[in-house]
This record gives C-alpha cells, sequence and structure tokens, in this order.
C-alpha cells in the first residue's frame, strides 16, 4: 500500500513534468499561437478571445498554472477553427478507438496466448516423425509448378502452399510445430499494418463481403451491429500485435520451462497442461505485461492508419487533423491526455507485477 | 478415486522380487561435439524398504540414473535397458497407468530447494496440488494432510506456512517443504537427488535424518544419490559407486567400508577426514579428472588416474566380478587382494602405472 501511493506520488510528478515541458516548448515556436492555429481565417475578434483565454504575453509558469487548473478542473479548451470544445470531440472521438484498442488487444492475446505457450512446449521436443528437410520444398515447389501448368490464381496458389506447410510441420511434430508457429510470427511482424489493413480489406469487404465498409456504429445501435462495424480493424490491429506478444511469452517460457521446480511438477506426476498453465504461464507474463502496458498510449494515439483505412473516426484522424491544423492548443491537451494514460497504465502494470509474482513485493517492501 | 487405474496385484500378494530392478541401463545424449554417453550399462535391484547409496562425483551419470527411472530426460537423451518396478516395465507403462504412477508410486526430492519451489505459488498449493490429482482429494481434505505433512517434516507452525509463499521460508525450510511433496501421495520409492548439497552442513545432518526416520515409517525404498560417501555412511543398506556411467562397485555399506575393492572406492575413502585420525593428516586426493564422456576408452574408463592401473586396464573394459548381489566390482586388480597388491607394488617400484601416471609410496588396504 505504501509502495502503491509513492508509485502515484512519482506518477503525479510525472505528469507535471511532461505536460509543462510540452506547453513550455510550444511557447518556443514563433508567432502568435492564435493566429497561427486559426490559419488567419477567423475574424479578429476570435483571435483577441483566443490571446484573453490563453493569456497569450504572460509569462509561461502563469500560462502554464492557468491551463494546469483548466484541465484539471475538466475544462479541455476549445478549438478556435470550428468553436467545438475539445470535451465534445472527445465524447465523439474516443468510444470508437477505444472499442478497438480493447478487440484488438484480445485479438492478440488470443492469438499469441496460446500460440506462444504450445510454441515453448514445442520447442523443446524431439520431432515425432523424421521427415527430410528437401521434402517440403519439393511438394511446395510441385503445387506451384503445378498450379502454374493449370493456370490457377496465385491467390489459390499461396493458400495450398501453405496449407502444405502446415500439413507438413504438423506431421513433423516437435520443434517443428515451434518452427511453423514462429515463422508465422515473424512473417506477421515483418507485414507492415498498412498492408495487411489493404489485403483485409480487399479480402474481406470487396472479395468475399464480409464487412460492410460504413464505419463506426456504437453499441447503443446494438450489439451485433456494433462488433459487425469494429471486427476486421480488430482483426487487422491484433495480427499486427500479437507476433510481439508471442515471442515474448515463448522465450519467458521457454526459460521458465528449464527451471527446476517444472521438473518437481514433472516427478509429481502433474499432467503437461497443468505444469504449463498453472506453474509456467504466471511467472511468464512479466514481459508481455510490461509491453501490453505500453502498448496502451494507442488509446489516445489511435492506430492511425488502420483508422483511416477503415473510416472509423477515432483519436487517430482526430490527433493528425490537429496536428496538420496547427492547432497546438489542442494538440497540448491531447499530449497531456497520452502521458495521463500512459503513466496510468504503467503505474498498473507496475502495481500488477506484485499479484503475478509474490517475490516482487517482497523487494518493494525492502526497498 | 475416480480415474485412478486398479492398484497392482502386488499390493495384496507381496511378489518376492525386488521392488526396482534396474537391467544393462545405456543412456546417450545427442551433443554438438557427439554422442556423450552417460551412463555405460548400469545393474542394480533396490529391496522394499530397503536404502541405496549411488556414491560417485560430477558426471558420473548417478543424477542421470535417477532423471531416467523418473522419466524425466530431455528428448536428447537415448535409452537402453530395462527398469522394472514392481511388476511394471517402468519403459513401456501404459498410458493410464503412467497417469498415476510418478509422484504416487515414485517420488523424487531434488537437489536444490531454492529452485524447487514455484515461486508465484504458496506452499499449500504446492503441496495439495498433486494429493488433489491423484487421490482426488478434496481441497479442504488435502489441505489437512497437508499440515499434517509439514508437522511431520518437522516445520513449526505448519497451518500457517502453507498460506506463505516459497521466498518466505529458509532453504532448510524449503528443503523439508520438498520432502514434504515427494512424500504426499506415499510413494514406494523415494528417490533424493543430493538432497543435502545445497544445504548448511549443520542442516544437512537434519534433513538426513528426517528423511531416514521417514522412511524406516513410511517402509519405502530410497536411493540416495551423493558425491559424498560420508553421507552415505550409516544411513544406507547397500552402496554402489559410480564412475564414467558404471557401477565400479556395489556391496552392503559395512562390507564397502571395511574392505573395497575398487581401487576408486579405495581413494575415495582415503579422501574422507576420519576422526580417529590425528589432526593436521594430509588427505590422499585423487589425481587427474574424470574421463570426458564423449570419448570414453574402450579400457578401464578410471586406470588413467589408477595408482594399480596395468597394462591389462588399457586393453578392455574390465567385467563386473566378485559375489553377485552381495559384494560386485568392475577391477581386474582389486584393492584388499593379492593381485592388487602385486600390481600396487610393481608400480611402486617402477614409480609409474602402465597408463604413465607417477606415484610415490602408496600403502594398499582399507582405511582402517
Amino acid at each position: 500500500m505504501k509502495y502503491a501511493l509513492t508509485r502515484l506520488a512519482q506518477a503525479v510528478v510525472i505528469l507535471i513534468v511532461v505536460t509543462f515541458l510540452t506547453f513550455w516548448m510550444q511557447t518556443l515556436l514563433p508567432g502568435n499561437p492564435c493566429i497561427v492555429a486559426t490559419g488567419g481565417l477567423t475574424s479578429d475578434e476570435l483571435v483577441a478571445k483566443c490571446e484573453v483565454d490563453l493569456k497569450v504575453g504572460e509569462n509561461v509558469f502563469v500560462r502554464y498554472a492557468d491551463w494546469g487548473t483548466n484541465f484539471i478542473s475538466g475544462d479541455l479548451g476549445e478549438s478556435y477553427v470550428n468553436g467545438r470544445t475539445v470535451w465534445d470531440d472527445l465524447k465523439q472521438r474516443f468510444p470508437p478507438t477505444g472499442f478497438l484498442f480493447l478487440y484488438s488487444q484480445v485479438v492478440a492475446l488470443g492469438v499469441a496466448v496460446p500460440g506462444g505457450i504450445w510454441a515453448a512446449y514445442m520447442a523443446g521436443r524431439k520431432a515425432k516423425r523424421n521427415i527430410p528437410t528437401w521434402l517440403p520444398f519439393a511438394i511446395v515447389g510441385g503445387i506451384v509448378a503445378v498450379s502454374i501448368a493449370l493456370g490457377t490464381s496465385v491467390f489459390t496458389l499461396i493458400l495450398l502452399a501453405i496449407f502444405a506447410t502446415v500439413v507438413i510441420q504438423t506431421l513433423r511434430g516437435g520443434a517443428a510445430q515451434d518452427q511453423l508457429v514462429s515463422a508465422s510470427a515473424f512473417f506477421l511482424l515483418s507485414v507492415p499494418v498498412v498492408v495487411l489493413a489493404i489485403v483485409g480489406q480487399w479480402l474481406f469487404a470487396i472479395r468475399w463481403n464480409l464487412y460492410d465498409l460504413s464505419g463506426y456504429t456504437p453499441p447503443s445501435e446494438g450489439l451485433f451491429d456494433h462488433v459487425k462495424s469494429l471486427w476486421l480493424p480488430s482483426v487487422v490491429i491484433g495480427l499486427s500485435l500479437s507476433p510481439v506478444y508471442l515471442r515474448l511469452l515463448r522465450a519467458d517460457m521457454i526459460q521458465n520451462l528449464q527451471q527446476d521446480f517444472v521438473n518437481v511438477a514433472k516427478a509429481k506426476g502433474m499432467p503437461p497442461s497443468t505444469i504449463l498453465l498453472r506453474h509456467v504461464l504466471r511467472p511468464s507474463t512479466l514481459t508481455l505485461l510490461t509491453v501490453a502496458g505500453l502498448n496502451v498510449a494507442q488509446l489516445v494515439n489511435g492506430a492511425v492508419i488502420v483508422e483511416v483505412l477503415y473510416d472509423v473516426d477515432g483519436m487517430g484522424s482526430y490527433l493528425v487533423s490537429k496536428f496538420l491544423g496547427r492547432e497546438f492548443i489542442v494538440v497540448q491537451t491531447l499530449v497531456a491526455l497520452i502521458a495521463t494514460i500512459f503513466v496510468l497504465a504503467n503505474l498498473a502494470v507496475d502495481l500488477f507485477y506484485g499479484v503475478v509474482d509474490p517475490r516482487v513485493r517482497v523487494e518493494r517492501s525492502k526497498g | 478415486m475416480t480415474d485412478a487405474p486398479p492398484l497392482t496385484e502386488s499390493d495384496d500378494a507381496p511378489s518376492d522380487q525386488p521392488l526396482l530392478r534396474v537391467e544393462d541401463l545405456r543412456v546417450t545424449f545427442d551433443s554438438p561435439r557427439g554422442m556423450v554417453r552417460a551412463i555405460n550399462g548400469v545393474d542394480f535391484t533396490l529391496e522394499q524398504g530397503k536404502t541405496l547409496a549411488i556414491v560417485g562425483e560430477s558426471g558420473s551419470g548417478k543424477s542421470v540414473t535417477a532423471r531416467t527411472i523418473m522419466n524425466l530426460l530431455p528428448s536428447t537423451a537415448t535409452i537402453e535397458g530395462t527398469i522394472g518396478f514392481d511388476d511394471l516395465d517402468l519403459r513401456n507403462v501404459s498410458k493410464a497407468r503412467a497417469k498415476h504412477l510418478m509422484g504416487v508410486d515414485i517420488a523424487m526430492v531434488f537437489q536444490d530447494p531454492m529452485t524447487s519451489l514455484n515461486p508465484v505459488k504458496r506452499i499449500g498449493a504446492q503441496l495439495t496440488e498433486s494429493m488433489r490429482y491423484h487421490l482426488g482429494m478434496s481441497r479442504a481434505d488435502a489441505t489437512e494432510r497437508a499440515i499434517e505433512l509439514l508437522g511431520k517434516v518437522g516445520i513449526p507452525s505448519p497451518a500457517q506456512r502453507i498460506r506463505q509463499y516459497p521466498h518466505e521460508l529458509s532453504g532448510g525450510m524449503r528443503q523439508r517443504v520438498v520432502i514434504a511433496i515427494a512424500l504426499a501421495c506415499e510413494p514406494r520409492l523415494l528417490i533424493a537427488d543430493e538432497p543435502t548439497t545445497a544445504l548448511d552442513v549443520t542442516v544437512q545432518k537434519h534433513i538426513l535424518d528426517l528423511l531416514g526416520d521417514l522412511q524406516a515409517e513410511e517402509g519405502m525404498s530410497m536411493i540416495l544419490i551423493t558425491h559424498d560417501l560420508g553421507v552415505a555412511a550409516g544411513r544406507a543398506d547397500e552402496i554402489a559407486v559410480m564412475y564414467a556411467g558404471r557401477i565400479v562397485e556395489r556391496t552392503s555399506a559395512t562390507q564397502l567400508f571395511a574392505e573395497s575393492r575398487h581401487p576408486y572406492t579405495d581413494a575415495l575413502l582415503r579422501s574422507i577426514p576420519q576422526v580417529s585420525q590425528p589432526s593436521h593428516t594430509r588427505l590422499t586426493p585423487i589425481p587427474g579428472r574424470p574421463p570426458d564422456l564423449i570419448n570414453l576408452p574402450d579400457a578401464c574408463a578410471y586406470a588413467p588416474r589408477c595408482r594399480f592401473a596395468q597394462a591389462d586396464c588399457l586393453e578392455s573394459v574390465p567385467p563386473v566380478q566378485g559375489v553377485a548381489g552381495m559384494h560386485e566390482f568392475a577391477c581386474f586388480f582389486p584393492a584388499n587382494t593379492d593381485r592388487g597388491r602385486e600390481a600396487l607394488a610393481s608400480n611402486v617400484a617402477a614409480g609409474t602405472t602402465a597408463a604413465g601416471l607417477e606415484i610415490e609410496g602408496y600403502v594398499s588396504g582399507g582405511v582402517s
């Protein structure tokens, strides 16, 4: 408890420092922020109102204090271009990004956790069957040759080749399964998310017509329609995140599977599922948790590319439009929000370490 | 007892064969450098209720023997030979029987108590786990028995301990917990792999005494693996000395200390400090190093370090001789025999053994 309070105090200090530094750096930019932000398109009186609101010309500390008090009291400022308050924009922009983040994390973990456990379990095992290395290449090569001769589409060809590889590696068993999972993870890791997004769009929205590119539907308009409007971008973001999670979990699991306590559990006669899920999984999730905590920044940043491609009006496109419009006053508020969420999420992760590994609590009470 | 397989018939009608029978066990590991021959033909038997100590230095194959019996070897290992337990062939057990075999009939205590408990699980959970899985006990029953077991292995206030995590206990206490875990399902065979090596000397004695008491109480058989002949003394019925993956001498503990046959055993005995010796007596170290298990010679593996070594020792692997089941040893020129004394005398006279080891005056014979 004392630890949590200390960490919370630290978090507050970090937030003040971060927001002040960004605030101060903005004042270094040349020109009157009110004129820059509106691009000279609005009336003089609006600029004058803006200058009063922002206390332009005053000492930077006074201005920061003013902005800070407003921020804490919930007044996030307004855009002088269209007169909408940032709060109104957030109410509209945050839910799509929030749901997209939630679902994509579910997809990423749903792929990475079973995949990582499976790969780690198989990594140390002997192959079930001895299939010579050249055989899969020969079979895949044969499929390619036959497909070209028959004139099948490249798409069918790729699917066939993937299918053949999966079957062969599965027949091999043991470490070959790990190789299959790890290679797939590397493949996903090396494909940029924009490619995944476009290919996904083409496959599911155009070729198979399984997804409507109609933008975001809030849950209030029906849960089914809501999920239907977000599933494809969630899968795309989830798949692009999953290889990172998978590799981290796999590495930690492999390391922990070599611990003595695993041998003790085997000597106790525990089945592999119990050993993997009850003994090894929990101490292997620390790195995964850390990285998942860092990804929380996406709640405010948004997944810009996917949001734009899938027509989801979320935080990503909002942030970009404000940047392009040079509305640094709004950007400042958004930076503060990012920092707040980031610091809080990582505070939560730090506290969660103690839940996952009781030894961490001892270290803390000593320190 | 939901899906426990039927108990073997030997439970009602005790068979007259020994509980554990290891025959011509060979284990090799694939390594980048080549085939590591960890175990090269190990034979032994263990009667119900008896203790066998397996003694040897690092790399002699004693831990690999234990892990082979427990089926804990990595997949790079190739195993040959048979391991009979009760009326089972341990290397070909049906899946249904194997499910409730390890941890129930055979249990193991590991070397390092600091790493053999799961750091993120409470002592209670680790103790009750196997009872609930193998014996189908309810959580409450298993917890009650866990408390009883912790009391039995000498842990004070056991009811509080089951709520604690391993890092809250000392090394000696943790090893007691590991022993309690091994005893949870009342095994008939307990394998203790260097159970005291990682502990303080004072704690060592407590743990060994505890193991001895529990063994007598439960009537179980025990394999005590150690690199310390002193630990085996007085606690084992029988002692097997291992060298380079073979048992080079196997006999009753009293016989071994009175009249060792293998020069390696003889040398080990000379390297133990004796209370009866005057203070500052120099111990006799064993010269050289253990052999490389990848390039084992087609000869006695101990010959390069042996003061008795003759030309014969470098030509072929000495077969096991002596009285079968009573005192077996694998040596052409056994210590404490005329043949051995002659061999040593000629080596001393020449100043070197057939393997080229330089020796000074050295008196053959057991330690009195």
